[in-house]
């Protein structure tokens, strides 16, 4: 066992779980859902990523590094999907707190669709296939 | 084309790719690369990709530059931590930030490159995608703590693009290169083409495929 | 030094306060999904704190299922929850609680059962049971 591996090992699980923590507190004093959702992927994601780097150089065991390799893989590839799904739902059904947002340019998109949807009647625009202008 | 009157079972969905990932996958679940563990791994990858197909997507050339490969990787994992720590700092000082929605146009032409866009964006400072418009390649990217001004707004909007640029010299072929209105290579320095470069690059692209100048059939 | 796994292991585990208020109060269940998340990351944080201390490697497989089924869960609430009006939220501002309006669901014109004053009230079978 190489001893101050070990010591930079546990190093960086404090360091995860720092950032864990923050995420903790960050979910408290965050006003905005979309804040909270940032702070759940990004700190959250690199906490894990980190722990598991400490862990790999604490336990210093080949088959235990590459089990964790693949729970970062994981994790790098779960966490846009899931902020992605809330945010859109987030959206969807208006649980924004508007006073924040400076700019929605989404909101314009969105409006013009349901404009071009009203113009042109419902059953061709679903007949065409995508009921959603392209931006311009 | 020749109409085929049997399929067999690995017509579905059996792209090589998908099998080495999978196996891979199950290898390093397990820990130890044995004979045992990988001939597991490719009977089980076999067995999923069989009774799961997913539908094939059209066929591509997976082009890989490594140094450009590298330098994704260095930057990405620079680019989480710089991320993790500014939203720490605003948990921390207990500020509330101003968020914004932004509209980007993306430059690659498929699919792939949208979603990879998207994803890393997810994970780099400040962004999250929060919806795509998969025809136009439009990504609505939802952007934390926006400095005032327009600057601000313009940075955040340069940085998904950036970061396009990157995957694309990092994975894309030069065919997708030209496609996105970069100069092939895979140094960031290569550039954009210019107008007369993009009008070639069209009209060859065109004359591939048997249609004439305003995209009917010749 | 295993002082400071200590000491991680129960900064991670009081953090979960703030996240359980989330858990109650975020108004909507999409601010749940999100502390659900985050309460997940948590436990493969515990778990890696565990096996650190105790050099256990039989609990990897956890790390591997909580992180690839953890993100299911909050992206199911996402994709299927339906949108609510504000009354149903269970904590309200008061200007929000001045707004809702009344159930349009009067209970009183609902036809009633016609033995529905034995169902409520109902003789019991064999005698009472002390």
């Amino acid at each position: 066992m190489i001893e101050w591996l070990q010591v930079i090992g546990v190093a960086f699980i404090a360091l995860g779980a720092f950032l864990i923590v923050v995420t903790a507190i960050g979910m408290r004093r965050l006003h905005s859902l979309f804040a909270r959702m940032h702070a759940s992927t990004k700190p959250q994601v690199l906490g894990v990523i980190v722990m598991c780097g400490g862990l790999a150089c604490v336990m210093q065991d080949s088959r235990v590094s590459y089990t964790l390799l693949l729970v970062v893989i994981m994790q790098l590839v779960v966490a846009p999907i899931s902020a992605h799904m809330l945010g859109r739902a987030v959206y969807r059904l208006k649980q924004l707190d508007p006073e924040v947002i400076v700019l929605d340019e989404y909101a314009e998109d969105l409006a013009r669709a349901v404009q071009h949807l009203n113009e042109a009647g419902e059953s061709e625009s679903v007949a065409s296939g995508d009921p959603m202008p392209p931006p311009t | 084309m020749m109409a085929r009157t049997t399929r067999t079972p690995w017509d579905r969905s059996a792209s090589p790719l998908s099998i080495l990932l999978l196996t891979a996958m199950w290898v390093l679940l397990w820990g130890d690369l044995s004979w045992g563990n990988v001939i597991a791994g490719l009977v089980l990858a076999l067995l999923i990709t069989w009774l799961l197909p997913v539908p094939r997507g059209p066929r591509r050339r997976l082009t890989i530059r490594p140094i450009a490969l590298v330098r994704l990787a260095v930057l990405f994992i620079y680019d989480i931590f710089v991320a993790a720590f500014q939203i720490v700092r605003v948990i921390l000082t207990r500020r509330t930030p101003r968020e914004a929605i932004i509209r980007v146009q993306t430059r690659a032409h498929s699919d792939g490159f949208l979603a990879a866009t998207a994803g890393f964006t997810a994970l780099v400072p400040g962004s999250i995608v929060i919806d795509a418009h998969r025809l136009t390649g439009t990504l609505y990217v939802h952007v934390f703590d926006v400095g005032e001004g327009q600057e601000a707004l313009d940075e955040a909007h340069q940085r998904v693009i950036v970061q396009e640029e990157r995957i694309l010299r990092a994975l894309g072929s030069a065919e997708e290169l030209k496609d996105a209105g970069y100069r092939p290579g895979g140094s960031m320095k290569a550039g954009r083409l210019t107008e007369a470069e993009m009008a070639a690059h069209r009209a060859s692209v065109l004359a591939k495929r048997g249609l004439s100048d305003d995209g009917r059939p010749a | 030094m295993i002082y400071v796994l200590y000491i991680s292991l129960a900064a991670i585990l009081v953090a979960m306060g703030p996240v359980l208020h989330r858990l109650e109060r975020g108004p909507g269940n999409l601010d749940r999904a999100v502390a659900l998340d985050v309460i997940t990351s948590a436990s493969v944080g515990v778990v890696v704190i565990v096996m650190a201390l105790t050099g256990r490697i039989d609990l990897l497989p956890l790390l591997v299922v909580f992180t690839s089924v953890g993100f299911i869960s909050s992206t199911t609430i996402a994709r299927f929850s339906p949108a609510e009006s504000i009354g149903e939220r269970r904590v309200l501002t008061p200007e929000e609680a001045a707004r809702t309006e009344e159930p349009e669901f009067q209970d009183s014109d609902a036809p009633v059962h016609p033995d529905a004053d034995e169902i409520i009230d109902p003789e019991p079978a064999g005698g009472e049971i002390r």
